[in-house]
């Protein structure tokens, strides 16, 4: 049309106004270019029709997409409703069973702007009337400072912010805030941490997973269990005060998951106020403390030397003397005086014979397997304390002697319990976590073989049968496990005897392991009741038992339960009461 | 001015006042239920924010320590001990074959009598 438009055309006469006149001929169906006079107007008129036309076919389209037939191209987002999402923005943290342990709680802060303020004299005056604790002069200078925003007061009572509403204030704010709260106060203290007044974590698992919190509010679920870790704290803080101990420490493990049920250090503190009359509240025994570990050590010691094949379980060692070696002389603790086969090396825990398995086997071994366990670096636990173990550069022939019954290598309890699960559950390291179905390490490593783990768990029940653990013999559960006592060291780094810290670390049903526990008792003292002895089995061991017996229904293990257990152990008890 | 012409113009007024009219109500509507949503979605925040008082509450009134203080006060439970759950062959008579406390005694079978009363001497002394 547009082509036959541009064409050559006849030129008309026409009379004035006899062009724009249209006769009855011109109408759209006759409508022709060439024969046309009016061809240029009808020619637009047509394109404004067709224009117009589209435009509105293209309204009314859209009008059905949008009356008719709703959301045919739009998916639902464009759609209002009710949508609303929690204006908390830290998340929970819960227990394995969902019990909040830590949550956020929404509050109020209440800012001034000083630059509003009319008569900040009245102001202060009238503000310190509703909230007695703030001070007149300085919430003055506050009110009459520079700028245009100052904190007054966080975290307000609602009654308090109606009262101060009520004032009707000019220059006055509120601002939505949230305050961390912890509900079980001291019982995860050392666990969860803290955080600061801006919900900050400077402490445990609130700094170390102060990312995480922060990003999704959907909660983190931890593998501790509240009811269990109040249990444990709950014999571990009376063990503490009946020894009057300085400071006390219990980790119970998932032996094959190496999950941690429960993790006390005490003392501890309440994170809701951060108030504490001693600064050691403030220190995770758990799992920043590194110690000299003591006899506990040759748990490793004993599987470490049977897994390199050089020792046998029916060898030998000559326990009769003291061991002579170039710069020291190791001694046993109301020693045997005769030759010990490696089960009687563990069970009367002999320095002598722990040094003579290590030396056999030979330094490089023994760094090996320790370095396997992780006693040479920091634990990848969800916590910001974490201890880096303290061990000798030079690995020299007395430092193969001394680390074999637990000296000169300081590590974490954390360490000595996670290693001990490897030991117990047939051989695999898992690194300790505190998030539930951690998918990270859920495989581990082998540590050792199957065969050396088993001969492990026969040895570790025989400690506490016939061993230094007689006393955590809980009836019914199979305890098995190992004492320890280091001497500490004072300040002059000289080991002084009367002041010890002992450790028990056992593992339940020994049958079919399935639990780890480890307690730690810092400086207990002597008591009537325990002759004067120091020693872990009179203070640990005992702590410990209460807890495997109060902590062992709770976690759903079947008793079994063995009468002649209970008689055997019922001539030990009246014997030692005698 | 002819019929048509008139019905027309008529149909031209009535149109515009009637879509007019049509999208006030419309628009008085959409208002409407715009301000319900938010009425909803007000009341739904400060229900998820009760809900999540009532939770920490609920977490506080559960702690342990505070349970076995009101554990001690109104009732007399105390925690499970090992020697409390035995097994079924521990038992001086044998349940699972069907042997009742009764059929027992009826036999008097002495070593029945004898490991009975060995258990109660020994629950007894525990205690």
């Amino acid at each position: 049309m547009a082509g036959k438009y541009f064409s050559k055309k006849e030129e008309d006469f026409y009379l004035p106004g006899e062009e724009i006149k249209i006769d009855k001929k011109t109408s759209f169906s006759s409508f022709s270019c060439e024969k046309d006079p009016l061809a240029v107007c009808k020619n637009r008129l047509l394109a404004a029709v067709v224009a117009f036309a589209a435009v509105y076919l293209v309204i009314s389209f859209r009008l059905f997409d949008l009356c008719i037939v709703p959301n045919l191209f739009d998916d639902d987002t464009h759609t209002a409703r009710a949508s609303v999402q929690s204006n908390i923005r830290r998340a929970d943290i819960l227990d394995r069973n969902g019990t909040i342990i830590a949550t956020s709680l929404p509050t109020v802060n209440l800012y001034a702007n000083p630059r509003k303020i009319l008569d900040a004299k009245r102001a202060a005056r009238e503000l310190v009337q509703v909230l007695p604790e703030l001070d007149l002069q300085e919430t003055y200078k506050k009110l009459t400072g520079k700028g245009s925003f100052v904190y007054l007061k966080r975290n307000l009572t609602p009654s308090q912010q109606y009262q101060i509403n009520y004032l009707g204030i000019p220059g006055l704010e509120f601002e939505n805030g949230e305050k961390r709260v912890y509900p079980h106060k001291n019982l995860f203290a050392h666990i969860i941490g803290a955080t600061n007044i801006d919900n900050v974590g400077i402490s445990g698992i609130e700094k170390a997973m102060d990312e995480r919190l922060h990003q999704s509010n959907i909660p983190l679920m931890l593998s501790v269990d509240v009811g269990i870790q109040d249990t444990v704290r709950e014999h571990l803080k009376a063990g503490m005060e009946k020894f009057n101990a300085l400071g006390a420490t219990a980790i119970l493990m998932d032996v094959n998951t190496s999950e941690i049920i429960a993790m006390v250090s005490l003392p501890d503190y309440d994170p809701n106020t951060n108030r504490v009359k001693d600064k050691r509240a403030f220190f995770n025994m758990a799992t920043k403390g590194v110690y000299e570990p003591g006899s506990v050590l040759k748990i490793f010691n004993t599987a470490m030397s049977l897994e390199s094949g050089k020792v046998k379980l029916a060898d030998r060692f000559d326990a009769t003397q003291p061991l002579k070696l170039k710069y020291n002389t190791i001694k046993d603790y109301r020693g045997e005086n005769r030759w010990l086969s490696v089960p009687e090396i563990l069970v009367y825990s002999s320095n002598i014979g722990s040094a003579q398995m290590a030396l056999k086997v030979g330094g490089g071994e023994q760094r090996n397997f320790l370095e396997k366990i992780g006693f040479f670096e920091k634990l990848g636990i969800e916590v910001a304390e974490r201890g880096q173990p303290i061990f000798p550069s030079r690995w020299s022939e007395g430092t193969i002697a001394t680390v074999a019954f637990g000296y000169g290598l300081a590590v974490s309890p954390l360490h000595v319990i996670t290693g001990y699960s490897a030991v117990i559950n047939g051989g695999i390291y898992h690194n300790p976590t505190l998030i539930k179905n951690n998918p990270k390490d859920a495989e581990g490593h082998r540590i050792l073989s199957f065969n050396t783990s088993l001969a492990m768990r026969k040895l570790m029940r025989l400690v506490v049968t016939d061993g230094s653990g007689k006393r955590a013999n809980v009836p019914g559960y199979e305890v098995a496990g190992k004492t320890g006592t280091a001497n500490k060291l004072s300040d002059e780094g000289k080991y002084v005897n009367k002041k010890v810290r002992t450790t028990f670390v056992s593992a339940f049903p020994i049958s079919d392991p399935k639990y780890a526990l480890i307690v730690m008792l810092d400086e207990p003292q002597p008591l009537k009741e325990t002759w004067g002895f120091v020693t872990a089995g009179w203070n640990t061991v005992p702590t410990a038992a209460k807890i495997i017996e109060a902590v062992a229904p709770q976690l759903n293990l079947k008793a079994n339960f063995d009468l002649d257990e209970l008689r055997k152990n019922r001539i030990i008890e009246a014997s030692y009461s005698r | 001015m002819n019929g048509t012409k008139l019905a027309t113009i008529a149909l031209w007024i009535a149109l515009p006042c009637l879509i007019g009219f049509s999208s006030l109500v419309m628009k008085n509507k959409v208002q409407e239920l715009e301000n319900e949503l938010n009425a909803i979605n007000r009341n739904i925040q400060d229900d998820i924010k009760t809900i999540h008082v009532l939770k920490a509450e609920w977490s506080h009134l559960n702690n342990p320590s505070r349970l076995r203080r009101l554990v001690h006060k109104h009732i007399d439970l105390n925690p499970v001990r090992a020697e409390q759950i035995i097994n079924y062959s521990a038992l001086p008579f044998n349940y699972e074959n069907g042997e009742s406390r009764r059929i027992a005694a009826r036999k008097n079978i002495s070593t029945y009598a004898e490991q009975n009363k060995e258990l109660k001497k020994l629950t007894n002394a525990r205690r």
